[in-house]
């Protein structure tokens, strides 16, 4: 874990206080981690209640997050002090959601909190229990909205987890601009394509996009000058999605290459396979189409 | 840029909710995640949810070329087929302004090929044109409808999109 950033994250959790509302951005899980755990763990010490809601991250994770270090989940869970709730699994709410419910909704969990004797509510939400409750984004956003005009003046605080994977960098923005403080590594997120040196050529790991093309010509062009004996084999076998400018990389190599070699695309999916047939492509200028993947096998495959 | 107020959660066609996505062009392996995701829940086999995917994912990388405005991704499951928009703003940068989209022809040009191999990839393409941009819809039913060729019909407004459909 890089220590600049572990420092800021903890330091960031270490700053909020009654009435913050945090929006705490990061594709890092340890990063991530680190968060919650800080989170968690000085809203226990404080005397808070501390509510969890999970969507795509789930109890397991929590739990997992929590046990190291010395947070006690399971007794802080069996004493009121750390409720968590799976909102997929257990909802909220009754019937259809609204923003203007579940604002209500927090709001009382606030005064349930300081009736049950605690100095106030901590709230840890991974922002896509949404999704897991069917909840559209922008009611999402409405919710968000309304909480953060409600935190001040109440013994209460929100700290909003958003994944870079899982929101879009529009639906990222426009949650950093509704809350006033912004924490975390950012809107980057890993890099979507893996390419390793195989004996006979490459092999493409993930998903190759407009995002991953110049790694990907890089790739060919290292790979067809050290295969320069023989047929260049490219294994799609763990290429989960191929963009049109993917297969035209790998077509344009192909013709590139010495006239007696080919390049051999290995276990192509059918949706790769469909297009360079409908391009013309498949079996002309030294790119050649091998070993068939079954339809629908997406593992493995290409789009 | 956030959804019409008619996609807030409580809209259902019988296939599920209307799931929308503003994006913007580092987003495009989200795009990709919910199309799939809809297109897995309607039950789409075979090859067909890859064919969506990809075709969805070249419709919105022509909409979100460097220096455009966000566009906006609508997917719209219904018994039987899922509806996928992609909606691109009229900004004078946007790659998929209507007049630069291709003809059938125009396989191997781009920027116009995506439209050309969604059209090759989906049952049924449509684009629609009104004030605020270009909307694409790409509609993929659980089994391939009866091949028997069309005509193209490109010429649309936003308000009639659901009407025409072409496969080349």
């Amino acid at each position: 874990m890089d220590t600049s950033q572990a420092g800021a994250t903890v330091a960031a959790v270490g700053s909020m206080a009654y009435g913050s509302h945090c929006c705490f951005v990061s594709a890092d899980d340890e990063i991530v981690r680190l968060a919650v755990h800080s989170y968690v763990r000085d809203g226990l010490s404080a005397d808070d209640r501390v509510l969890c809601l999970l969507g795509r991250r789930d109890r397991t994770w929590l739990m997992s997050t929590l046990s190291e270090g010395p947070a006690w989940p399971a007794e802080r869970e069996a004493d009121g002090s750390l409720v968590v709730v799976d909102v997929g699994r257990t909802p909220l709410w009754e019937g259809e959601f609204s923003p203007e419910g579940m604002a209500e909704t927090f709001f009382a969990a606030v005064d349930q909190a300081l009736a049950d004797g605690f100095r106030g509510l901590r709230v840890c939400g991974d922002m896509t229990w949404g999704r897991a409750g069917g909840v559209a984004y922008d009611d999402l956003h409405e919710f968000e909205r309304l909480a953060g005009l409600g935190l001040p003046g109440r013994r209460a605080m929100g700290f909003c987890l958003y994944d870079p994977r899982e929101f879009s960098s529009v639906q990222v923005d426009a949650q950093e601009r509704l809350h006033p403080i912004v924490a975390g590594t950012g809107h980057a997120r890993p890099p979507s394509l893996q390419v390793t040196d195989t004996t006979l050529g490459l092999r493409l790991i993930g998903e190759a996009d407009v995002a991953t093309h110049a790694l990907l010509e890089e790739a060919l062009r290292r790979a067809a000058l050290a295969q320069s004996g023989h047929d260049l084999v490219v294994d799609l076998s763990a290429l989960e999605f191929a963009d049109l400018g993917a297969m035209e990389s790998l077509y344009r190599t192909a013709g590139a290459l010495a006239p007696h070699r080919r390049l051999v695309l290995r276990a192509a999916g059918p949706a790769v396979r469909k297009v360079l047939d409908l391009l013309g492509w498949s079996g002309a200028g030294g790119l050649i189409v091998d070993g068939d993947r079954p339809s629908g096998e997406r593992s493995g495959g290409t789009q | 840029m956030t959804g019409p107020k008619h996609d807030r959660a409580r809209a259902r066609t019988g296939g599920g909710p209307v799931e929308v996505l503003p994006f913007g062009a580092s987003d495009l392996c989200l795009v990709r995640a919910v199309v799939r995701r809809h297109a897995d829940a309607v039950g789409l086999a075979d090859d067909r949810p890859d064919c969506l995917v990809l075709a969805v994912h070249e419709i919105a990388a022509c909409a979100v070329t460097a220096g455009s405005k966000p566009a906006l991704l609508r997917c719209v499951p219904r018994t039987g087929r899922v509806v996928c928009e992609i909606h691109a703003s009229s900004d004078e940068h946007n790659g998929c302004r209507r007049r630069t989209f291709p003809r059938l022809t125009d396989k191997h040009e781009t920027p116009g090929r995506g439209l050309w191999i969604a059209r090759a990839l989906c049952d049924e393409v449509e684009v629609a044109e009104c004030a605020e941009g270009v909307v694409v819809r790409m509609t993929m039913h659980l089994a391939a409808p009866d091949p028997a060729p069309r005509l193209p019909q490109d010429e649309q407004t936003c308000g009639n999109a659901e009407a025409g459909a072409e496969r080349p």
